[in-house]
């Protein structure tokens, strides 16, 4: 079967997403066009595209997030299709429709499905009816202190008060105390109408000790609907994952069962088609889980699930989009070995993580064996302030977990970047760690104190780090000094040699 | 050759010469001197005895980036001189040192004038070239240690600038 109802897509992202999602067309033979910024005029994602154009400043406001330009684009280099990557447009149910009423493929989820996902309120009563298990709490929007303060004492402290229109780690706050719940619910609801427009806010128990555990999910909209496992994203910094596993290491097969189950009930109460994600909390102790959000698009860690499943999922997002039935069932699926993601970051891990934009003066990565690099910088390029500071996405796959972390330890170790630092000393502590490696550990796993213990900089190293840029700059001192004695001596042996021509002559 | 190597948490004096068998000597702080061996493999790589982590460095200027088996390191590597006088270290921020040879050109100020940090106060010529040094403090001239046409051995005092009234 061919069905091909589109053979031109407009990819409405940029860096590494953008990179790969245009491997993806190429490799079905779909021509592309990237839009960028001025800030990524020589990016990779124009650089492979087979058409380009800029749409704005340097700014998303002012560039990817212009849905009409994006559009006029679309229209204009004659595109019947749009990728929207993650982040940006993925998750506007607006823009996904204003794709559709253009008469082009928007290749996500059914708009309807956005809406129903996108209310965090509203999934939650989706959830509860479609028999999901659900983080006790409630299903509608707070609507004063008392309500609130009877629920806390119901399910029991801490609670987290969330934004119903919240997400990606914003719009959260932990409460401890009875008597704190009422000011926490006034600035909860504060931040969340300067964030995102609308103060709605739930309460939820604080699951302690949790594991962030979520499943991949594909429908192709002709009634099947299967799970590609679950992958593990428990290691977080300020709620933000920044490094994932599959499968998860503490997961019994019938807890697997359960909540894969639970994540294809999901996905049939929503009519979802396409690619996505139902993010869960697991509670190791008791072995229950907790429906948390659904994500409604391709996310960062998919390449995970490719590497245990062998499923690429930017082509079945494609084919899905086209119309074509998924070529595969839930029986051909299983776990093959263990893969593991590392989201090296432009950021400083020694202070804090704070954002490292600048120029990637050396920039080389690993390769080898069951190494893939997704990327979407070059060496000489500048890692730009305006975006999300990810550099580099190293995955690696090993037949069991252990040879896994032993690739990655090696890959990281590999990647040659100089310039800016980067989270990589991180990944490194976190691969060496003893609960990191044991498989035993939760969202709570890195504190102040843990970054305090494992990344204190070695003053040895300093030391080593520092002769050695003192040799590099006597060196290049020397090199300044150098040509001059070299210019010398050439034009000297020039103009004897054209001397000795002339007295020949 | 002594460089000033600093970094944002630390801070070493590293002392870098070739002997004429072409053996890099290194010394940090007072310990004793040792043969460097190491050297650039290919642009931004380099490998160093005795460490087997990839080294990666990349040098701009003062600036020099060295990342350890990805570890980063970004230091300001100056001539220990020129640091010492830019710090104020050894001199006072009130003292205007040449930190070359060269001679003096023209003085832009008088015993007596009111002068503003980052005010220019005198022209010296080196290598070709006129430098201008910049009072580094609000003050007033006390003394002038120098007049044009002097010859200066690097490092001269040539101007003091003490507190004003």
């Amino acid at each position: 079967m061919n069905i091909r109802p589109f053979s031109k897509v407009l990819i409405a992202n940029r860096g590494e997403i953008a990179v790969r999602v245009i491997r993806g067309c190429h490799e079905l033979g779909l021509q592309v066009v990237a839009v960028y910024s001025e800030a990524d005029a020589n990016a990779m994602h124009v650089r492979l595209a087979d058409e380009s154009e800029c749409i704005g400043k340097a700014p998303s406001s002012e560039s990817y997030l212009r849905h009409e330009r994006v559009l006029e684009v679309a229209k204009e280099r004659g595109c019947d299709a749009i990728h929207p990557g993650y982040g940006f447009l993925s998750e506007n149910a607006g823009f996904a429709q204003a794709v559709i009423d253009a008469g082009m493929v928007w290749i996500g989820p059914p708009p309807n499905a956005i809406i129903k996902m996108g209310s965090k309120t509203g999934a939650r009563q989706a959830m509860h009816a479609a028999g999901v298990p659900l983080v006790p709490g409630t299903l509608t929007a707070l609507t004063n202190d008392d309500e609130l303060i009877g629920v806390a004492t119901e399910v029991g402290l801490p609670v987290m008060l969330k934004a119903s229109a919240g997400g990606g780690g914003k719009g959260m706050r932990r409460v401890d105390h009875l008597e704190e719940l009422a000011s926490a619910l006034a600035s909860t609801k504060s931040e969340a109408r300067k964030s995102f427009g609308d103060d709605a806010v739930y309460v939820e128990k604080l699951v302690e000790n949790a594991r962030h555990v979520e499943v991949q999910v594909l429908a192709d909209g002709h009634g099947t609907v299967v799970h590609l496992f679950e992958r593990d994203c428990s290691v977080q910094r300020r709620h933000q994952k920044v490094i994932e596993e599959s499968p998860c290491p503490v997961l019994s097969q019938s807890v697997r069962d359960a909540m894969t189950a639970a994540a294809v009930r999901a996905a049939e109460a929503v009519d979802y088609v396409g690619a996505g994600t139902c993010e869960f909390l697991y509670d190791p102790k008791t072995e229950a889980f907790f429906f948390l959000e659904m994500n409604t698009r391709l996310q960062v860690e998919h390449p995970i699930t490719e590497m245990i499943t062998g499923v690429d999922l930017v082509q079945a997002q494609l084919r899905v989009a086209a119309g074509e039935p998924l070529w595969f069932s839930q029986d051909d699926l299983t776990i093959n070995g263990h893969a593991i993601e590392c989201r090296i970051y432009a950021e400083d891990a020694r202070n804090n993580f704070r954002p490292s934009p600048g120029p990637l003066r050396v920039y080389r990565e690993p390769a080898g064996p069951w190494v893939r690099t997704d990327s979407g910088v070059t060496e000489g390029m500048d890692v730009p302030i305006h975006y999300d500071p990810m550099v580099s996405k190293l995955i690696v796959w090993g037949p069991d977990r252990d040879t896994a972390m032993a690739r990655a330890r090696r890959a990281l170790q590999d990647y040659r970047i100089v310039g800016i630092p980067t989270s990589i000393p991180f990944f490194l502590a976190i691969l060496e760690d003893e609960d990191f490696r044991s498989g035993i550990y939760d969202t709570g796993f890195i504190t102040p104190e843990w970054l305090e213990a494992n990344l204190a900089p070695s003053d040895e190293d300093a030391e080593a780090a520092a002769v050695i840029a003192a040799v590099a700059r006597f060196e290049k001192d020397e090199a300044v000094q150098a040509p001059r004695g070299t210019a010398v001596a050439a034009s000297r042996w020039k103009w004897s040699h054209r001397g000795a021509g002339w007295g020949q002559r | 050759m002594k460089y000033d190597v600093r970094s944002s948490d630390h801070q070493f004096a590293v002392s870098v010469r070739r002997d004429p068998a072409g053996v890099l000597w290194v010394a940090v702080g007072d310990g004793d001197e040792a043969p460097f061996h190491g050297k650039a493999i290919a642009t931004g790589e380099w490998r160093v005895v005795g460490e087997t982590r990839p080294i990666g460095v990349a040098v701009d200027g003062e600036t020099v980036d060295v990342t350890m088996g990805g570890d980063p390191f970004r230091f300001t590597v100056a001539d220990a001189r020129r640091a010492a006088l830019r710090a104020g270290g050894g001199a006072s921020a009130g003292e205007v040192r040449t930190p070359m040879p060269g001679a003096v050109v023209r003085l832009m100020v008088a015993v007596g004038d009111t002068v503003t940090d980052g005010q220019p106060v005198i022209v010296v010529e080196a290598m070709k070239m006129e430098n201008e040094f910049k009072a580094q403090m609000d003050g007033v001239v006390t003394a002038i240690h120098v007049a044009p046409g002097n010859t200066l051995e690097s490092g001269a005092l040539l101007i003091t600038i003490g507190e004003s009234e």
